[in-house]
């Protein structure tokens, strides 16, 4: 999908890449390259610092300080529930979920057990750095135990369908333990992911059931929440995809199919996937994965892995 | 006269110094995994990097997520910083501004959007963008930097400034600056490339005065004698 540009070429784009004004697939090239070009990597750093200096000559807007508070609360309560996965022991959790929670950093990596961190660290290439290619949502993909992924699927499902609270959601993981899940840690680690919560819960939900219609088959659920654009697809029983290939997500609505980004699940089939997307609240009519290229396709081409239409839209009340 | 050699523009990187090198302490303590930290780097930040999301995005929703998403990204990948590549503010304004293109890109694809980019009033504007509160050193550093970038601005010849204003604060890509402007896009290219390489040389040789050099550690040094 993106070609490789010479030393040449990329020197050319570096100050249209610091400026972000090329097409996409031209600036993920010229990103491509710089990041492991030793003369491109600094020269573009230099371009971007400066033309991050545009942004002092802004004359003051109306600030909202309002509306920064709010953020700074989310802000620092995803924070601490990162944090605080990390320091959940492997043992409690089960196998994926001591991994990092973001895709792995360098940060996280001292602090975690290292069993996924091969994948995890393949899977955050799949999102946006610093200045990285321009896309129109930004994927992570998480390592999740299967046994979380199920409880909280199940319960935020649970939580559309009734309208229950979120102390609620807790106390359903809880009474799950008869189907085997252990409730303990299940509700250490829903605790620690209320930032996850937060998105999967609340008023302006909404759920898709996503499945293959057969049995031992992928499923997932994917909750959209209408107030923050925010996306999360739980997938389960994902199959490793073949070499230089990937999982790639699209919102379908009546007009197009759109990418929100490719996945690939962790070792235990499992795969935990986010976005950012802004959707009208009527315009989406199905939601599918298709396998594709590992880069992604502009449209599916691949086979259809799962696939779930609005039908299934459970939306809170 | 060149205003980074006069005594005042000299005095104001001396007391603007710490401020930055505080910064870097910040993203140091991000690194090692400190909310802390986190904390007081939003308090610092927030304000410049919501009104450049805002502006750039137009939307009070959007520009929480957006800004949202640009500390948790620096929180995410405090340890890629580097010093030697330029200073804490102008990475997570570089973040920000990323990921506000996104959004805004995403946006007109969905929804068909108007390209209607809105300029600042000029670089002269007599508030600039880190009004920085109450700390006086925050708010030398914020009126240095104004000064730095409207002194780069006005070497620059007016078509080539006219392109970097709509790339910039408009968010808009090469082709659509062609569009808008009714521009040839080989000009437009031609004229956001040299624009951009003259920013680059012009606020270089408005910073060479710093002393040690683009936010490293002789910054900081220096500015401590
Ligand atoms: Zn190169």
């Amino acid at each position: 999908m993106t070609r490789d540009l010479s030393h040449a070429e990329a020197v050319e784009m570096l100050p249209d890449a610091a400026l972000d004004v090329l097409p996409a697939d031209e600036q993920t090239a010229v990103l491509a390259h710089a990041a492991s070009c030793p003369e491109c990597g600094p020269a573009l750093a230099v371009l971007r610092d400066a033309a991050a200096y545009l942004a002092y000559a802004l004359p003051q807007m109306a600030d909202d300080p309002v509306r920064r508070a709010r953020v700074r609360t989310r802000l620092l309560a995803r924070a601490r529930a990162d944090l605080a996965v990390a320091d959940v022991p492997a043992a409690t959790t089960g196998p994926a979920s001591a991994a990092a929670p973001d895709g792995g950093t360098d940060r996280a990596a001292g602090a975690r057990p290292p069993a996924h961190g091969g994948s995890a660290r393949r899977a955050r290439s799949a999102g946006g750095s610093a200045g990285g290619p321009a896309r129109p949502v930004r994927p992570t993909v998480l390592p999740w135990s299967v046994a979380a992924l199920a409880a909280l699927a199940a319960a935020a499902v649970v939580f559309l369908s009734e309208s229950r609270s979120a102390r609620e959601i807790q106390r359903t993981a809880a009474e799950s333990e008869a189907t085997g899940l252990r409730a303990a840690a299940l509700q250490d680690s829903l605790v620690a992911r209320d930032s996850v919560l937060n998105q999967l819960t609340g008023r302006q939900v909404s759920a898709v059931r996503l499945t293959a219609g057969a049995p031992e088959a992928p499923w997932a659920w994917m909750f959209w929440n209408h107030a923050t654009n925010h996306w999360t697809l739980l997938a389960h029983a994902v199959p490793a995809p073949p070499p230089g290939r990937a999982y790639q997500l699209w919102l379908v609505t009546p007009k197009t199919r759109i990418s929100a980004g490719t996945f690939t699940p962790e070792a235990d089939g499992s795969a935990k996937f986010e976005a950012t997307y802004p959707l009208a609240p009527d315009s989406l009519r199905a939601i599918a994965v298709t396998e594709e290229p590992a880069g992604g396709a502009a449209q599916p081409t691949g086979p259809l892995v799962i696939q779930g239409v609005t039908g299934s839209v459970t939306r809170g009340k | 006269m060149n205003p980074p050699d006069s005594d005042a523009a000299y005095k104001m990187r001396m007391a603007a110094a710490p401020t930055r090198a505080e910064d870097r302490e910040l993203v140091a303590r991000l690194s090692a995994g400190d909310d802390a930290a986190l904390a007081q780097l939003y308090d610092r930040w927030s304000r410049p990097v919501y009104a450049l999301v805002v502006h750039l995005v137009r939307d009070g929703d959007d520009a929480e997520d957006v800004v949202e998403e640009t500390f948790w990204q620096a929180w995410r990948q405090a340890s890629r910083y580097e010093a030697s590549r330029g200073e804490v503010g102008t990475w997570l304004l570089t973040i920000a501004r990323s990921r506000a293109l996104d959004r805004l890109r995403s946006r007109r694809r969905l929804r068909e959007e108007p390209l209607t980019p809105v300029l600042p009033g000029g670089p002269e504007s007599p508030a600039g963008l880190v009004d920085a509160g109450d700390d006086p050193a925050r708010r030398v550093e914020s009126a240095e930097r104004r000064d730095l970038v409207a002194g780069a601005l006005r070497t620059l010849p007016p078509e080539q400034r006219q392109v970097l204003e709509l790339a910039y604060y408009g968010g808009l890509s090469q082709t659509e600056i062609a569009e808008r402007t009714g521009q040839p896009l080989g000009t437009v290219k031609t004229r956001t490339r040299l624009a951009a390489q003259k920013l680059r040389d012009a606020l270089a040789l408005l910073r060479s005065g710093e002393g040690g050099g683009r936010g490293g550690a002789a910054t900081v040094e220096e500015a401590g004698r």
